[in-house]
């Protein structure tokens, strides 16, 4: 493989291939010999080194910073970095996950106050309807239907929808250097559906129990 | 004995009292009424002397405070929710002074909406509703919205719905209480055809005394008594 290094065009084996587990540079990376590097880069400095031990890595990791003291050199093993980055991406992903539960939140009053405000502008054509000979039962049935028609459709909706911007993401970040398999369980689309639904539905109760109450005539009496 | 089969609608020692917060209103006192079949009665007095008030209940739209109305020889106040919503849907058909039509249903939808609520089969119905549509003369506005109708046209629409299911009752707060005197005059009209040719009962409140006229009988509230019948 010829490589464009400082020094113009130089050839070099490929020797093999590691599982870089993305550590680094998003995986994107290859480790030359050094002394290639001083020749071929013109450069007699560099800031990081791999090393290949037989040793225990964390044993090497320890003796090489008592070694090296004096220059607080940032010394880490292939395990305690896979640790560091598994912390911190789980920290970010609890981030993110406390945000899509606010957004949930906020979304179920949302909901509850979308349908308490159409409930109040419908009272009037509930009592018209009752007026003429709805049942208690009929007009609960009805706003029931409604809210789970309205979830229903909603909650597809919104499976539909986060399957697509995953799709889109996952595009996003492999166009910015990051390739990254986003993957979603089946299970989270099943359950994110039924939350979704069973939300409409239990935010359509309050409106259905203030609806077997009001009073007909206190509704219709004035335009 | 009087013959109570015969009256359609008879009310007994009918009282209705509002509580206000620490004042009650006693709105109706007594009330005793009995209206006949194929009556078209007037009921008349001043400004809230109970005039609506007796109809709704009569309707059973609201609960006396006691006392007792029997809507075809039946007690409304031992019926559940279900058996009186059945009789606002059969029995009785309701006109209101403000039409109060369902503003996001076509006129045929308004009309059919108690034939839908009785779990019966609209298809069933397109004669009835073309024979009622031309009653009301409203063939060429099916399909129109209450807000692309006039007032005296969504009244009609009112009268139509009123009519669908058949019932033997019609109860109108003030039908022609926002429309001009022609359209009024019509809707007079139309009322007292509907009351002679289809023998329904009907039973109005009113202001006018010319309305009131196209009845055969007018009954007087005031300060929450009958006084004539
Ligand atoms: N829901 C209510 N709560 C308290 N008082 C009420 C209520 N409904 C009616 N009233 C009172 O009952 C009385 C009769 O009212 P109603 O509407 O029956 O009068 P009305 O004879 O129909 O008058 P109008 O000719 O003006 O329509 C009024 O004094 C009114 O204030
Ligand atoms: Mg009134």
């Amino acid at each position: 493989m010829t490589l464009n290094m400082k020094k113009g065009e130089r050839k070099y084996t490929v020797l093999g291939f590691f599982n870089a587990l993305t550590l680094m540079y998003n995986g994107q990376y290859a480790l030359i010999a050094q002394k290639y590097y001083k020749n071929d880069m013109d450069s007699p400095f560099y800031d990081e080194l791999a090393l290949k031990t037989s040793k225990d890595p964390e044993e090497m990791v320890e003796i090489l910073n008592k070694k090296f003291k004096r220059n607080y050199p940032y010394i880490n093993s292939v395990n305690q970095l896979r640790k560091d980055i598994m912390q911190s991406n789980s920290q970010m992903m609890g981030l993110l996950q406390g945000f899509s539960f606010m957004t949930v939140i906020i979304g179920i009053f949302g909901v509850l106050n979308n349908l308490l405000i159409s409930f109040l502008e419908r009272k009037r054509q509930l009592a018209i309807m009752r007026s003429i000979g709805m049942e208690k039962k009929q007009n609960t049935k009805m706003l029931f239907i409604e809210s789970l028609t309205g979830g229903l459709i909603g909650s597809i909706t919104g499976v539909i929808g986060g399957i697509f911007v995953n799709y889109v993401i996952e595009h996003l970040l492999e166009a910015m250097n990051l390739p990254m398999n986003i993957h979603l369980s089946p299970s989270l689309f099943v359950s994110s559906f039924i939350i979704g639904t069973m939300v409409m539905v239990m935010a359509s109760i309050s409106p259905n129990l203030k609806s077997s109450k009001y009073n007909i005539i206190e509704a219709i009496k004035y335009e | 004995m009087e013959n109570h089969i015969e009256n359609v609608i008879e009310t007994r020692n009918l009282c209705k009292t509002f509580q206000l917060g620490d004042t009650s209103v006693e709105v109706l006192k007594d009330i005793n009424i009995s209206i006949k079949k194929g009556e078209f009665v007037s009921i008349m007095g001043p400004s809230g002397s109970g005039k609506s008030t007796l109809l709704y209940l009569i309707g059973g739209l609201d609960k006396p405070t006691s006392g007792s109305i029997k809507i075809n020889g039946k007690e409304l106040s031992v019926m559940n929710d279900k058996e009186e919503s059945t009789m606002r849907r059969q029995e009785i058909g309701f006109v209101f002074q403000f039409y109060n039509l369902i503003p996001n249903l076509n006129v045929e939808e308004n009309i059919m909406l108690p034939i839908l609520l009785d779990g019966k089969k609209i298809k069933n119905y397109k004669d009835k509703l073309n024979e009622i549509l031309e009653i009301v003369g409203l063939e060429d506005r099916r399909k129109h919205t209450p807000r692309e109708l006039s007032g005296g046209q969504q009244q009609r629409v009112a009268i139509a719905r009123a009519l669908i299911n058949e019932p033997d009752i019609i109860l109108a707060d003030e039908p022609i209480g926002n429309l001009d005197s022609k359209t009024g005059t019509d809707i007079m009209i139309l009322l007292k055809k509907i009351n002679e040719e289809k023998n329904k009962t009907i039973v109005q409140v009113t202001h006018s005394t010319e309305a009131a006229e196209y009845g055969n009988r007018i009954i007087k509230v005031k300060d929450g008594k009958v006084w004539n019948q």
